[in-house]
Parts: structure tokens; C-alpha cells; sequence
């Protein structure tokens, strides 16, 4: 029931005094958990601007997953045959995912350098990349975004809600192989001159329960033991086949 | 229903890789193979990447050979010493396979690799057993006459060895080679080796046919279980979660493959095997040459936290 706890809360908090703030957000679940059968998970946003400044303005939320050391190379036909090429780019930085969600599809319109500084957009995003080569880096970014795309790690169809004139809801749809981490949620109230008048952060936590995350991380931080659990259970999964196919 | 496997990263429908075990156990319960040559390529066809197919189905084949063994321990039928000579170089060879693997996940060509050697050996295989297998059909009946164990200049090399259950003396550097060159195999492809190693004892070192079932599978669950550890540790591409999955599969399908094997005509079964065999080859010969879906790969080097 905490949402409207919280709407209650923005409602007093917008309505009687001029607050300072403009924008306001929270998240319905900030603790995450999918378990080992999912169809994945929602983030729920709840929010409120100010009554005088909902007409004319955009409004833009981000969604950033937990960020990843990342390597792309680009495949080459060589021999008729499909293979690893050798152009290659590392993103030391690049969102495990990314969504966008807003109630004025235009916003793309907004002055280049307002979305930049903002960060707002998948081109906008910084990933702390050491190259000088523009076209190179804008190449392997539309790349990464396709294969995200096709995993469901990037969304641009996300709607808010108006659910009345100055409260809104959003959801991002994570699917089951979303990362585990902390996500940032950016929101931002911009007006149609590309001003910002307000921004607001949150943040979520996704965390994967049950067995298969618990091998994932055993995998990793013991890999030996984990090889050794991995053959002694095959040759326990083997001596009990083997007693069966005696007795039947 | 889905299920995650965590090391693979991607959601996989259970009925299907239950399936897949299943009537990958039942043929390998009908002719006696590991069935690891027809796994790896299914796993890679359903999208897991190849490294960790090879890797978990090596795992999974540790668990089948080592079942298969325990009743062929029983039975006595298997040569100890043949077994831990061969295995000197199986253990070697499945090293120098992980190692082999790694470099290739470094440059990023471990798919087209593992592709390659698949396409190689499927046809290969595919190519052989349709031909034996019409053969058979064709002249059935007509009795085969069992050659006596005869002595090649292979044997003759130095380091010979008195081997009493396969009545042999013969020089430990043939069964050396040999456990090294299935050594490398089994770990890199995610076989167990039965295929190759059968025969080669068969006619390379002239082993009796009783003993030579027992004693592969010997080598098969030794290799797997080094190269199970080895995977793990160095290349992180053992997927637990999917090996355990295909095995109880395997299990119930092991089981009707040995009762249904008796009531049906085993050429034409093999002469069916070889088409599928052949037809696999035919679709990875595909995935290679289709321009893909996503002409680029992702690779996770590190997790920022």
C-alpha cells in the first residue's frame, strides 16, 4: 500500500505550499527479487508534478540497469564462412539495461545539447568508451542496442499514465534475464524550450533468488569447487542410475 | 515452463531440453553410443553458447559413462591397465583441450571452431555408418568372419607392456596416442569419445571386443571428470543446472533405448541415426554460412557493481 501512502504524501506535500520541488517520483518495490521460475519483473513508478507546470512540459524517465565491462566485435565473412573479425570495441561502462518512458514522444525533438548533458536517450548515454573515432563508436552502440533489443534489456515503448491531471504511473517490463544490481531511475521535467525545470532520481534493487543465481555466483568466486561439485555430482547422478538400472 | 540457466544466461523451455535428453539417452541407449556427438550440436542449435555445450555436456556424458561403467565393473570386463595408460594421455589431452578452448574464447572463435569440427566429424560419422548400415541391410545373413588378433608394426615400439586381461604385449606409446588424441576431442567437443576410441582399440590395438567397452568407458568418465574440473575453472562454462537437466532425460531415455533395441532391427535403426546425424551436420553447415541475425558478439568482460 505504499504507493498511496506516497501519493497522499506528494498530494499534501504539492498542493498547499509552493514546494521548491516541481517533480516528484517513487517506486512501488524498491527490493526486487525474481525468483528461478519468472516471466521476469516490473518497476512501478508513482509520481506527481506540479499542477501549474504539467501542461507544456515533457516529461522523460529513464531507466539505468547496473552497468558492465563490455567487449563487441563485429563478425566478417571470410571463406564464405562467418567469423569473429578483428574490429573490436570495449565499453567500460555500458547499462546491463535501458528503457525510456515519457507522455510526449517529441521530446526527441529537444535541443541535441539538452539531451546530451542530460543523458537522456541510448546515444546520450555516456559508457566511458577511449575512442576518438565518432562513427566507430556510434556503430558499436546501435549494435549493442539491437542485441538488448532483441533480449528485452531495452525499451522504448513504455507509456506514463496520466492518472489524473498531475499524478502518473510507469512501468518497465525487466525480463528474466535482466541483471542483478542497482538501477537508477532519472526522471525529468523539461519544457518545450528544452529548460530543464526538474529532476528527480530513484533507485531499485534486483536482486535473482533461488538456485540458479547461488550457481552463477559459485561458478565465479570458486570456480574450483564449483568443477568439483559439478563432477561429483555427475558421478552420484551416475551411481544412482546405474542402481536403478540394476533393480528394474 | 521456463527454466534459467545461469550460466548459459537464457531462459530455455523445459519440455524441450528434457526432450532432448530424452531421445538423445534413448538412441545412446539403443546403439551404445555416449550420444555426446549428437547433444553438443542440439544444445548449440537451441542458442547456448558452444563453449558452455561443450563444457556441460561433458559433464553430463561424466555421469552417463561413469553409470555405464559401474556396470561393466561388475561384469569384470574391464583392462585396469590399459585403462591408466590410456588415460596417461586422455588426461593430457583434455588439458591441452580447455587450454585449446580458452585461447579460441579469447579470439572469439570458439563457435566457428567447434562448428567446423562438428560438421567434420558428423559427416564423417554420418557418411560411415549409412554406408555400413545399407551394406548390412543388403546382405544380411551372411556371416562375418572374425579376424584374429594380429600383431603391427605399432606394437612393436619401445615401453612394451604385458596387458593379462587383453591377452596382449604390446608398447604403451600406441594407447598413449590414442587417449591423448580422444583426450583432446572430448574436451573441445564435448564428446566422450566412445565413437573413436572403440574402434581404435578394436583395430588399432586389437584389444578383445569384451573388454574394449568397458575399458573406453574407463577413459571416457576419467577425461570427463578432469575435464569437468578444468572447465569450471579456467573457462567458467559449465552450466550445472543444464547437465543435470539433460541427465534425467538421458536416464529414462537410456533405459527404452536398451528394451526397445531388442525388438527392432538394428540396420535399419542406424540407417535412420545416419540420415538424422547427416541432417544435423546439414543445419550447422547453415548456422555458418546464413548471415546472421546479429552480425557482432557480446562479450561480458566484467560486472561493475
Amino acid at each position: 500500500m505504499k504507493p498511496l501512502i506516497f501519493i497522499i504524501f506528494i498530494i499534501s506535500q504539492i498542493y498547499p505550499s509552493q514546494s521548491r520541488e516541481s517533480l516528484l517520483t517513487d517506486i512501488v518495490d524498491e527490493d526486487i527479487n525474481i525468483t528461478a521460475s519468472f516471466d521476469g519483473a516490473k518497476i512501478i513508478i508513482y509520481g506527481a508534478v506540479d499542477k501549474k507546470l504539467y501542461k507544456d512540459t515533457i516529461l522523460i524517465i529513464n531507466v539505468i540497469g547496473p552497468s558492465n565491462h563490455l567487449k563487441i566485435r563485429n563478425k566478417e565473412k571470410y571463406l564464405g564462412v562467418w567469423l569473429a573479425g578483428k574490429d573490436e570495441i570495449e565499453f567500460m561502462d555500458a547499462p546491463g539495461y535501458y528503457a525510456i518512458a515519457t507522455n510526449n514522444d517529441n521530446y526527441t525533438n529537444l535541443d541535441a545539447n539538452v539531451l546530451k548533458n542530460l543523458q537522456i536517450g541510448w546515444e546520450n548515454l555516456n559508457m566511458n568508451l577511449n575512442y576518438s573515432d565518432i562513427k566507430k563508436i556510434d556503430s558499436y552502440k546501435n549494435n549493442l542496442k539491437i542485441f538488448y533489443k532483441n533480449r528485452g534489456l531495452y525499451h522504448l515503448d513504455h507509456n506514463i499514465d496520466v492518472l489524473r491531471e498531475t499524478l502518473f504511473r510507469a512501468e518497465f517490463i525487466l525480463p528474466p534475464i535482466t541483471p542483478v544490481g542497482i538501477y537508477t531511475i532519472k526522471s525529468f521535467l523539461i519544457n518545450n524550450d528544452g529548460k530543464l525545470i526538474s529532476s528527480w532520481n530513484n533507485s531499485v534493487k534486483v536482486s535473482k533468488d533461488g538456485m540458479a543465481e547461488d550457481l552463477y555466483d559459485l561458478s565465479i568466486e570458486h570456480p574450483f569447487l564449483y568443477g568439483l561439485l559439478a563432477a561429483l555430482g555427475a558421478l552420484i547422478a551416475g551411481y544412482i542410475g546405474s542402481e536403478i538400472f540394476r533393480r528394474i | 515452463m521456463e527454466i534459467y540457466l545461469p550460466i548459459a544466461g537464457l531462459p530455455i523451455n523445459l519440455f524441450i531440453l528434457m526432450s532432448l535428453g530424452l531421445v538423445v539417452g534413448f538412441l545412446s541407449g539403443m546403439f551404445g553410443v555416449g550420444g555426446g556427438f549428437l547433444m553438443t550440436p542440439m544444445l548449440m542449435l537451441l542458442g547456448i553458447p558452444p563453449a558452455v555445450a561443450v563444457a556441460s555436456e561433458a559433464n553430463h556424458i561424466l555421469a552417463a559413462s561413469f553409470s555405464g561403467f559401474l556396470a561393466h565393473m561388475r561384469r569384470l570386463n574391464v583392462d585396469f591397465l590399459m585403462g591408466s595408460i590410456l588415460l596417461l594421455g586422455g588426461i593430457l589431452g583434455s588439458i591441452l583441450g580447455v587450454f585449446l578452448l580458452k585461447y579460441l574464447l579469447i579470439i572469439g572463435q570458439e563457435k566457428i571452431f567447434i562448428s567446423l569440427s562438428y560438421i567434420f566429424i558428423l559427416i564423417f560419422v554420418g557418411l560411415w555408418m549409412l554406408r555400413e548400415s545399407v551394406a548390412s541391410i543388403k546382405k544380411i545373413n551372411k556371416g562375418k568372419i572374425n579376424k584374429l588378433h594380429e600383431h603391427i608394426w605399432l606394437h612393436g615400439l619401445p615401453f612394451k607392456i604385458k596387458f593379462r586381461k587383453s591377452h596382449l604385449y604390446i608398447s604403451i606409446i600406441p594407447p598413449i596416442f590414442i587417449g591423448f588424441l580422444v583426450g583432446t576431442l572430448s574436451s573441445i567437443m564435448g564428446v566422450g569419445g566412445g565413437f573413436i576410441l572403440v574402434p581404435a582399440m578394436i583395430y588399432i590395438l586389437g584389444m578383445p571386443t569384451q573388454v574394449v567397452i568397458g575399458t573406453s568407458l574407463l577413459q571416457i568418465v576419467f577425461v570427463t571428470f578432469v575435464s569437468t574440473i578444468m572447465h569450471s575453472y579456467i573457462n567458467q562454462t559449465v552450466d550445472i543446472m543444464l547437465s543435470s537437466l539433460l541427465l534425467i532425460g538421458a536416464v529414462v531415455g537410456a533405459q527404452i533405448g536398451t528394451r526397445v533395441m531388442v525388438k527392432l532391427k538394428g540396420e535399419q535403426i542406424r540407417f535412420l541415426l545416419a540420415i538424422i546425424i547427416i541432417i544435423v551436420a546439414i543445419v550447422l553447415v547453415g548456422e555458418i554460412i546464413i548471415t546472421p541475425k546479429e552480425a557482432f558478439i557480446v562479450d561480458i568482460l566484467r560486472k561493475n557493481i
